[in-house]
């Protein structure tokens, strides 16, 4: 077991590194940098640079140097713990993402809490209940919830929120807790804020979630062992959770490590929408200006949250299936 | 010496009145209002301090003679914070536009008129021939952190940011040669140029001198010269604050060199601990949400009753990142003043709601009209010709039906123009604003076929002279409100004269990398900074790339980092160049109007830009309990709007 894990760590640092090289090349594939972005940006405030004037720009922030240049002095500082400086914030971008970093990994464990809580009870139930009037509804609830954009159902689910609760939208607090230290009053009010983002980003997963349990279901309560549960006498309740539900569980487990990331950088436009101090719209707008440090940043934290992500749930699925630690 | 501008100078009519405007120059004696035998009020919030002794009285905050700010409607009371917002860092200009501090600084009393007036200096002269300008600070004006205002702090942003290692200023607009500064005494100082300078109020007024970080022509010395090698005597004060901001050198603590020095130890809005002379300061860094400012102590103007300004306490920026938050906002009532960001798309939304969030929607006006741009510098050399070609250009202006665009797209709320200076600016001209803007189709195709394109081909369309396909992009991007309905329109006015169009949507980015490298038949984008056009007339010069007429030409000329080629020795370019550099350098008030005038003119015979419909609303989110914001203005980056209407003098009312 400790040598699988130790050789899962080695294959996952070698990942993260090739993830990182990737993404830098990815972020400067588009035409221009930083400072064509910047300059126009100060063009249309009226502003005119000149060449000179760039060339120098682009001197001090080693633009003109060759990409690998550019990466290694990158990463020769990441190794250290120094993300580099965002150029467009002039500040260092690890003040700019721990504090957005949280707020993403609170709406991602909740909307995973939240998909999960509702997503294996309806999955077992529409597989016990097969073709049975539930299970169509809850079928056609979940295909729903996977078919709206998510960004689609923020809107509504926002304008709910302010024509018929006149809660104040967007965000995760009111403006008079943004501030504020944090007391129970603070935490309510996240509460408050927290269920529409939790709602959007979880419908769509929620519906896949179902239909994977279902199917996952369906295989097992089945299989004989079920049928000799049944025989020795077991109740129908204990049955179905102490066994089969337990088997369906695997591919759940092997996939929560898909999970946090695509939840933390999957929803970006939703995040954009709902104005959520998250990642996301840090990720988007980096991009758009082709701030490459930060952008760099935060692509090699979610790729390296993915591979951890991996990581834990082959070790979990280990713990959960005695069959695997096998091989 | 002539004494000009000593104060108040009355510089243009604007608005309502609606009649080309002339340039009045009037002086009012404000100057002398702003006397000695005034007695001086403090916010509550200020008063509480100097009670407990941590701060002087106002006497000795404020200069001798403060700038007297008169307010729209009446004086104010103190008080309130301004619930605002805005989309981070990179766009910073809402926040900084209302905080700007420069020596002469636009004044908009009323809806009618458009002043320079004396800001943080108690006046300035100047000599015949605008080569020299003398400036006099505010005797006894203050930063914020009370450390006297002198002209220490001129010399020190001269030596060092202007000249000295860490220039970051745009010498190009000092006509080529960097202006000379020569200290008088702690009050006054002499900048002198080499060649007529006249336009440099303007200059000031608009920003384009100095550290946009503000203020103007000054930074302050006591506490930045701490952060230069050379001029502390702490050098671990440096190494912390590089530390701290992650900066590999000194320098990049007061900017990267060159353009608008934003370093985050220099910019005040980057740098609570930066003393600046703005009404307010802020008290957190703006990544953090909400950005918080709270009153400057020391503020440097007062309303007419002696009432130091600012009346509102302070100001917070709540970040968003999509439009309907903000929108949502509105109509929650929580944005109490606010022009950026709001969409006309959306006017009904936001009077729905107008009782619902307590506010009023007041509608001012873009000094802008939108606008097709053929490139005159394509790199096709049949396409280059037919567009340069005036009756090319007249044919696709005449063809466009206006009134339709307006009513069809813009519920008639936009006026159908040539892109020109608007109604009120000084440079308004009723001839210009119609040139081929009368719907005529068949004047546009009788146009095409003396230019010699009668051939067509199989799908009906005209051919080229050479005999191929003659097919012309529209290039855009969607940042326009109902820009895409527009082109679709006009892509139809234009086929229906026998040219094949097609339309681009791309992406913002995408679109100004492709006009920067010249590579567009046909661009979009508004014709704006046409109000006072001589502070800015960088959309007749060719200089701006998304407005993309000539964009090879206008980078060569403006020596611009992009593609660029020299115009023909005999283009029409060039005299619009010449007549604006010497515009430029005339010290003749009558002379230089005349010969910007004939500028335009060249403009106005074939113009190159061609307008649709303009002048168009922009949304002033009001709540109802703030007082002193014009009903109706010009919206312009050149006016730093909304900085020009006093928000010094905006208040609660309880």
């Amino acid at each position: 077991m400790l040598q699988f894990i130790i050789r899962r760590l080695l294959t996952a640092i070698v990942t993260i590194w090739v993830i990182s090289i990737m993404s830098f090349i990815i972020i400067q594939l588009p035409p221009g940098d930083f400072l064509t972005s910047y300059v126009a940006n100060l063009a249309q405030m009226g502003t005119t640079v000149t060449s000179d004037q760039v060339e120098i720009m682009r001197e001090t922030y080693g633009l003109d140097q060759p990409f690998y240049v550019q990466y290694l002095k990158w990463m020769s500082g990441v190794i250290r713990g120094d993300f580099g400086r965002s150029l467009e914030w002039q500040q260092p971008v690890a003040d700019l993402i721990w504090d957005r970093m949280g707020y993403s990994v609170l709406v991602g464990l909740s909307s995973i809490l939240f998909v999960w809580s509702i997503a294996i009870p309806i999955g077992v139930f529409s597989a016990t209940h097969k073709y049975s009037f539930m299970d169509y509804v809850s079928t056609f609830l979940g295909f729903l919830g996977l078919a709206i954009p998510d960004f689609l159902l923020a809107l509504v689910l926002m304008w709910i929120a302010f024509s018929s609760f006149g809660q104040d939208v967007g965000g995760l607090f009111s403006p008079e807790f943004q501030d504020a230290p944090w007391s129970i009053d603070k935490f309510l009010n996240l509460i408050s804020h927290l269920w529409i983002p939790m709602i959007v980003v979880g419908t769509a997963g929620t519906a896949g979630l179902i239909r994977t349990m279902r199917a996952n279901m369906l295989d097992e309560v089945n299989q004989p062992y079920v049928e000799t549960a049944r025989a020795k006498g077991l109740s129908e309740r204990r049955l179905i959770w102490k066994y089969p539900v337990r088997v369906a569980l695997n591919p759940f487990v092997s996939t929560v490590g898909y999970a946090l990331p695509s939840l933390i950088g999957g929803v970006i436009i939703v995040s954009v929408v709902l104005n959520l101090p998250t990642i996301g719209p840090l990720l988007l707008r980096s991009l758009l200006t082709q701030d490459m440090f930060l952008a760099g940043a935060i692509v090699l934290l979610l790729s390296s949250l993915t591979i951890i992500g991996t990581l834990l749930s082959d070790i979990l699925l280990a713990i959960l299936d005695p069959r695997i630690r096998l091989e | 010496m002539e004494t000009k501008g000593m104060s108040r100078r009355r510089f243009l009519q604007t608005m309502a009145s609606g009649a080309a405007a002339a340039v009045a120059v009037s002086v009012s004696p404000w100057a002398a209002v702003a006397a000695q035998d005034m007695t001086y009020n403090e916010a509550p919030m200020l008063a509480d301090l100097v009670a407990s002794g941590d701060l002087p009285k106002v006497t000795d905050r404020i200069p001798v003679n403060p700038r007297v700010v008169t307010p729209l409607d009446e004086v104010g009371q103190y008080g309130g914070t301004l619930r605002r917002a805005f989309k981070g860092i990179s766009d910073r200009w809402g926040p900084t536009k209302l905080n700007e501090e420069m020596a002469i600084e636009w004044l908009i009393p009323d809806t009618e008129t458009v002043d320079l007036v004396a800001n943080y200096i108690s006046g300035w002269t100047q000599n015949d021939d605008a080569t020299e300008f003398t400036f006099t600070l505010r005797d006894g004006i203050k930063w914020s952190d009370g450390h006297p205002f002198t002209t220490d702090d001129v010399k020190f942003w001269y030596d060092e940011y202007y000249m000295g290692e860490l220039q970051a200023q745009e010498v190009t607009l000092t006509l080529g040669a960097p202006m000379v500064i020569e200290i008088v005494d702690n009050l006054t100082w002499k900048s002198t140029f080499p060649k007529p300078n006249p336009l440099l109020p303007l200059a000031i007024a608009k920003l384009t001198l100095g550290i946009q970080a503000g203020p103007t022509m000054a930074a302050p010395k006591h506490y930045l010269s701490q952060y230069i090698p050379h001029l502390t005597t702490d050098q671990s004060l440096i190494d912390d604050a590089m530390k701290k901001t992650g900066v590999e050198t000194w320098q990049l603590l007061h900017g990267d060199g060159s353009i608008i020095p934003e370093g985050p130890i220099l910019a005040w809005y980057k740098n609570p601990e930066r003393p600046v002379i703005n009404a307010w300061h802020p008290v957190n860094d703006p990544s953090e949400d909400p950005w918080l400012a709270t009153r400057n102590p020391y503020y440097h103007a007062v309303d007419p009753e002696g009432n130091q300004l600012p009346y509102i306490d302070g100001w917070t920026h709540a970040w968003f990142d999509d439009n309907n938050v903000f929108d949502l906002w509105v109509a929650q009532g929580l944005i109490d003043a606010q022009i950026r960001h709001t969409n006309t798309a959306n006017f009904t939304f936001y009077k729905e709601n107008e009782e619902a969030g307590d506010y009023t929607v007041k509608l001012w006006r873009n000094a802008s009209t939108n606008a097709f741009f053929p490139n005159i510098s394509h790199k096709d050399p049949v396409l280059r010709a037919l567009f340069d070609d005036a009756r090319f250009r007249e044919a696709l202006s005449v063809a466009i039906n206006r009134q339709e665009v307006n009513d069809l797209i813009y519920n008639g709320l936009y006026n159908p123009r040539q892109a020109s200076p608007i109604t009120g600016s000084p440079n308004f001209d009723p001839e210009f604003a119609a040139k081929w803007a009368e719907f005529d189709t068949a004047r546009a195709n009788q146009l095409l076929d003396e230019i010699g394109l009668t051939a067509r081909g199989a799908d009906g369309f005209r051919l080229r002279p050479d005999g191929s396909p003659l097919v012309i992009t529209i290039l855009f991007q969607s940042g326009f409100a109902s820009i895409a309905d527009e082109v679709t329109l006009v892509e139809k006015y234009w086929e229906d004269i026998g040219l094949n169009i097609n339309q681009e949507l791309v992406e913002r980015s995408l679109y100004q990398e492709r006009v920067d490298a010249g590579d567009v038949d046909i661009g979009v984008w508004t014709a704006d900074r046409n109000i006072i056009v001589m502070a800015d007339p960088s959309r007749y010069t060719g200089q701006q790339s998304d407005g993309p007429w000539a964009p090879l030409y206008g980078a060569w000329w403006s020596k611009q980092p992009r593609a660029s080629e020299e115009p023909p020795a005999d283009h029409p370019i060039r005299e619009i160049w010449r007549l604006w550099e010497a515009a430029q350098s005339e010290p003749d008030e009558a002379k230089r109007n005349e010969l910007f005038t004939q500028m335009l003119n060249v403009h106005k015979e074939h113009p190159y830009m061609i307008g649709t419909v303009g002048e168009s609303p922009q949304i002033f989110i009001v709540k109802n309990n703030v007082g002193n914001i014009q009903a109706n203005h010009v919206w312009d980056d050149t006016l730093r709007s909304p900085g020009g209407i006093a928000p010094v003098t905006w208040y609660f009312k309880s």
